[in-house]
């Protein structure tokens, strides 16, 4: 016996209620779940599905719930290793190449406290590309709660005030040699959140891809 | 996994090893599977399997595809290249693990 339409809609209400919010584990798990009530359901429970489903809740909601604190650690993981590898690629060096030679060439251009003004920007500009990102993604094409692309937020709030600890530290300075410190950290900062916004638009794309057409 | 925590160890073992037996699998048909290859002696928990499906995707070892069946999303895991080749591996070391507690467990069968 299959489960109808409304039965499964329970079902995945019932589970983004006790806080399992990102769709692609809730998806999962709304099928371990109805598997195993029509799996029961076929073995001669002839009760209804409601009845069933609360059996099967009392049962097994705790070992549901751990999953999904264990899903998050590997999709963490997955976000770092998709960094690492943006990381190594030959495109980095090259990214901050460009970076330390813009900002070299504005410093000498604008004067050491308008660079500082400009300077200070960088770390939203990152912070914005996730925001836009996202922003199209979750409301512009309408897909849903994702976990590894919202993890992904930390990394992305890390590099936002790291920088700002330098800048301070920083902000008095006049000497080149720091200067061109500065200039090399946020270069290395922009990268990083460059990065980051490329591994975020290649998440959403994986997510819209393999959700295409069965949503 | 209720039976015991021996088992527990070779989860991975065990994934790998249907997974590499069939195209592909979603998770509640690999409980199934076990238990019923087992006949129900081994029974693996949602909070054991999806952890470990998780992280073999995650170390890349599986493949995921999704595909909409009976009224909702189904999550297919299937072995990837690398996937494959740790399959052996683990194998192996499953093989030369259970060769090992043999000797000290029952020395005069080996």
């Amino acid at each position: 016996m299959k489960l109808s339409e409304e039965d499964i809609q329970f079902i995945n209400t019932y589970l983004e209620n006790s806080d399992v919010v990102f769709a692609d584990i809730r998806m999962e798990m709304v099928d371990h779940v109805a598997s195993d009530i029509e799996s029961r359901m076929e073995a001669g429970d002839t009760r209804s599905f409601y009845d069933v489903f609360k059996t099967y809740m009392v049962e097994n909601k705790g070992q549901l719930l751990k999953d999904n604190k264990q899903f998050l650690k590997s999709a963490d993981k997955k976000i770092w290793k998709a960094f690492l590898k943006a990381l190594l690629s030959p495109m980095t060096p090259l990214l901050f190449l460009i970076a330390y030679v813009v900002f070299y060439v504005v410093y000498l251009n604008v004067g050491i406290e308008t660079f500082r003004l400009i300077i200070s920007y960088v770390p939203l500009i990152g912070l914005s590309g996730f925001l836009l990102t996202y922003v199209v993604y979750h409301k512009v094409k309408n897909l849903k709660r994702f976990s590894v692309v919202e993890r992904l937020a930390f990394p992305f709030l890390v590099f936002y005030q790291l920088p700002n600890l330098v800048f301070n530290f920083s902000n008095q300075t006049k000497d080149l040699r720091t200067i061109l410190w500065v200039i090399g950290f946020v270069s290395f900062i922009l990268t990083i959140k460059i990065l980051l916004v490329v591994i975020s638009i290649e998440l959403f794309m994986n997510y819209e891809k393999r959700f295409k057409n069965i949503a | 996994m209720s039976n015991s925590k021996l088992y527990k160890g070779s989860l991975t073992t065990i994934i790998l090893k249907l997974l590499n037996e069939h195209d592909k699998m979603y998770g509640y048909e690999i409980t199934q599977k076990v238990k019923a290859l087992t006949k129900g002696e081994l029974k693996i928990t949602e909070g054991a399997l999806y952890p470990a499906l998780h992280k073999l995707e995650a170390e890349g070892l599986l493949d995921v595809e999704v595909a909409k069946v009976d009224n909702r999303l189904r999550k297919y895991y299937k072995l990837t290249e690398t996937g494959t080749k740790e399959t052996v591996n683990k194998l192996e070391e499953l093989a030369e693990y259970i060769k090992t507690m043999q000797t000290l467990v029952n020395p005069k069968l080996v």
